[in-house]
C-alpha cells in the first residue's frame, strides 16, 4: 500500500491494479482504492488526472450488428461440418452399442488411471455439471442455492448454475428475486440476456423475459453493478438501494428510476399487479401467471390501460375485474381461455 | 433491426446454444478445454462472447467492414477446422482471438495490394473523448484545453504505443495479454515502452 504514495502520474497510468479500479473490473480494487484515498486525501487531484486520462480512451465503433452476427455464425457452422472430434455420433445396431460400451469402459479405465496419477485437477476434468431450475408457466418456486442465497423464481422462468456451485456463474431467463448470502470475497453474478448483474450482500429482482425488450433490475439493499458485455459503449453502472434500472437490450438505452414498492417485486409474495398495461401485456402475463393458453377471438375495441392488484386470487377474479373495467368477455375451460369483445 | 423474438428463434436452432450459458463466468482454461474436446456449446459461447469485441477491434485497423467480417469468419473457421491443430491457450481466449484476427486482417490488406488504402486506420489516435468526460475536464479547467492537449499528445505517439493504450485502457487487457497480442518478449518491456512515452505527458500537462 505504501509504494503508491510515491507514485507520479505515469506510475498510476501504467499500474494494472489502478487501471482495474478505473475500469471497474474487480470489486477488490474498488474497496482497496477507496480506502487508500481516504488515507491519502492529498493525492486526490493526481488520481483524478490519471482517471480522466484512462477514461478518455474512447474509440468509435460500429454498433452491435445482429445481422452480421447471425450471417457469419451460419457461414462458420456450415463451413466446418467436420467439427473437431465429434462428441457423440448416433449409430444404430448392436455392434456399435457393444463398441460404444467397450470404448466407454476403456475410457473409464484410462480416466481412473489418469485420476490416480494426477489427482483431482479442476481444470483437466469437466468437473462441473449444469443444474437447471425451471418453472413451467403457472408455477412459482423458491429454493436456496448451495452458497445460502435464497431465490424466488417466477413462472415461465429458468435459473441455471453449475455444480459444484460457483457464485460467478448463474444465469437467468425470465424473472427471479435474489436474497444474496453475504460473502464479500466472492461477488454473486447473474447473467441475463448478455447483461451481468454483480452483487455483494444484496436483495434484488431481475426481470428478463424472452418476449420483452427490456431487462430491469430492482435493488432493495446492498450494492449492485450492471454491465452489458456485448455493448462496448456501455459503461457498467452501479445502482443504489431503492433504484430500478431498465436496459433496452437492442438499443442499449438505459433508464434509472425509483423503485415502485407496490409493483416491482411483489410477485414473489403471490401478488399479481397490472400497472396500466396494454392488452397484449395483460394476456402474456395471465398466460405466464396461471399457466393457461389464451385465444383472442376478437381484438379489443379501445386502447387498454388496465390497472389492478390481485393478492393470491384466482384467474376468474382477474378476468371478472377486466370484464368490469375493459368490457372483456371470457370463458374458461380448464387451461383454455377464450376472450372476446362485444 | 430484426425483431427480438425472430432472432431468438434463429438462436434456438443453433446446436449448443442452450447449453452455452453454462460457460458464463467459467475460467478461460475450462472453456478452452471443452472447446478442444469438441463441445459445440463452448464454441457458441466463445463466438457470442467475442464477436462484437472482434468487430470493434478490426475497426481499429481498417475501415473496410468487408475485410473485417471475412477475417472474423476465417478466424472462427480455422478454430473449428480439424486440419490445423488447436494450440494450448497461453494467456486468454481474448488475446488468442485478437492476435489471430490482427494477423488475418493485415494479411488480407497485404494481399489486396492497396495496402495503404486498406489498412487505413492502423491505430489512429482514437481518444474521441466522450461527452461525459469532456464535461468533467471542462469543469476542472474552464475550457476544453486539456482534452485537446490529450488528443494531440496521443496523436504524437508511435503506432505501437497507441496500440498498447488501446488494449490497456479500452480493452481492459492485462500486460500479459498485450505481450501475447503484440509479440513482446516480456511483460516488463510492454510497461516500459508505455511508461517512457507517458512520462512525456506529464511535462505537457503541468
Amino acid at each position: 500500500m505504501n509504494k503508491y504514495t510515491q507514485y507520479e502520474l505515469e506510475d498510476f497510468l501504467t499500474d494494472e491494479w489502478f487501471i482495474k479500479w478505473v475500469k471497474k473490473t474487480t470489486w477488490e480494487s474498488e474497496i482497496f482504492w477507496e480506502k487508500w484515498l481516504t488515507k491519502n486525501p492529498e493525492k486526490q487531484p493526481l488520481i483524478n488526472k490519471a482517471r480522466i486520462i484512462i477514461e478518455s480512451a474512447h474509440y468509435d465503433e460500429p454498433g452491435y450488428n445482429l445481422k452480421s452476427y447471425n450471417r457469419i455464425l451460419e457461414h462458420v457452422l456450415n463451413n466446418s461440418y467436420s467439427f473437431r472430434h465429434p462428441v457423440s455420433r448416433r449409430k444404430s445396431g448392436r455392434k456399435s452399442v457393444i463398441f460404444t460400451l467397450t470404448a466407454t469402459m476403456a475410457l473409464i479405465i484410462v480416466f481412473s488411471f489418469f485420476l490416480i496419477k494426477n489427482g483431482y485437477r479442476k481444470d483437466v476434468l469437466p468437473s462441473y455439471q449444469t443444474v437447471v431450475k425451471s418453472n413451467e408457466k403457472g408455477v412459482k418456486s423458491n429454493f436456496t442455492l448451495p452458497d445460502g442465497t435464497k431465490v424466488y423464481l417466477n413462472s415461465g422462468s429458468r435459473l441455471t448454475f453449475s455444480q459444484p456451485f460457483k457464485r460467478s456463474d448463474v444465469s437467468l431467463a425470465g424473472e427471479a428475486f435474489f436474497e444474496v448470502a453475504e460473502d464479500p470475497a466472492n461477488p454473486f453474478t447473474v447473467n441475463s440476456k448478455g447483461i451481468d448483474i454483480t452483487a455483494l450482500g444484496t436483495s434484488f429482482n431481475v426481470r428478463a423475459f424472452a418476449g420483452e425488450e427490456k431487462v430491469s433490475v430492482v435493488l432493495l439493499e446492498g450494492k449492485v453493478s450492471v454491465d452489458m458485455k456485448n455493448q462496448r459503449s456501455f459503461d457498467s453502472k452501479l445502482i443504489n438501494p431503492g433504484e430500478k434500472i431498465s436496459l433496452d437490450v437492442t438499443g442499449g438505452e438505459v433508464n434509472i428510476s425509483e423503485i415502485d414498492h407496490d409493483n416491482d417485486y411483489v410477485w414473489k409474495d403471490g401478488i399479481l399487479v397490472f400497472g396500466q398495461v396494454s392488452f397484449e401485456k395483460f394476456v402474456a402475463e395471465i398466460e405466464r401467471w396461471y399457466g393457461v393458453h389464451v385465444t383472442v377471438n376478437s381484438p379489443p375495441k379501445k386502447q387498454w390501460r388496465f390497472k389492478g392488484r390481485f393478492e393470491k386470487q384466482s384467474l376468474e377474479v382477474v378476468l371478472e375485474s377486466a370484464r368490469y373495467t375493459e368490457g372483456l368477455n371470457y370463458t374458461i375451460n380448464k387451461k383454455e381461455v377464450q376472450i372476446t369483445f362485444n | 433491426m430484426e425483431k427480438l423474438s425472430k432472432i431468438a428463434q434463429r438462436y434456438a436452432s443453433v446446436p449448443g446454444n442452450e447449453k452455452r450459458f453454462a460457460f458464463a463466468g467459467q475460467p478461460d482454461s475450462i472453456i478452452w478445454k471443452h472447446f478442444k474436446k469438441g463441445d459445440e456449446a463452448a464454441f457458441i459461447y466463445i463466438y457470442a462472447n467475442y464477436f462484437n469485441e472482434l468487430l470493434g477491434f478490426g475497426f481499429r485497423i481498417t475501415s473496410h467492414i468487408g475485410i473485417i467480417e471475412d477475417a472474423i469468419q476465417d478466424v472462427f473457421v480455422d478454430l473449428r477446422s480439424r486440419h490445423t491443430p488447436l494450440p494450448n491457450l497461453k494467456v486468454s481466449i481474448k488475446a488468442f482471438l485478437f492476435k489471430a484476427l490482427k494477423n488475418k486482417i493485415l494479411a488480407y490488406c497485404k494481399r489486396d495490394q492497396k495496402q495503404m488504402a486498406v489498412a487505413d486506420k492502423f491505430w489512429d489516435p482514437g481518444f474521441n473523448v466522450s461527452k461525459s468526460i469532456e464535461d468533467k475536464i471542462i469543469d476542472e479547467e474552464g475550457n476544453g484545453q486539456i482534452a485537446r492537449q490529450l488528443r494531440n499528445f496521443i496523436a504524437s505517439l508511435t503506432r505501437r504505443e497507441r496500440e498498447i493504450i488501446y488494449y490497456l485502457y479500452y480493452q481492459k487487457m492485462s500486460y500479459e495479454e498485450i505481450k501475447e497480442v503484440m509479440n513482446f518478449d516480456n511483460v516488463k518491456s510492454v510497461r516500459n515502452l508505455l511508461y517512457r512515452s507517458l512520462s512525456k505527458l506529464k511535462l505537457k500537462f503541468n
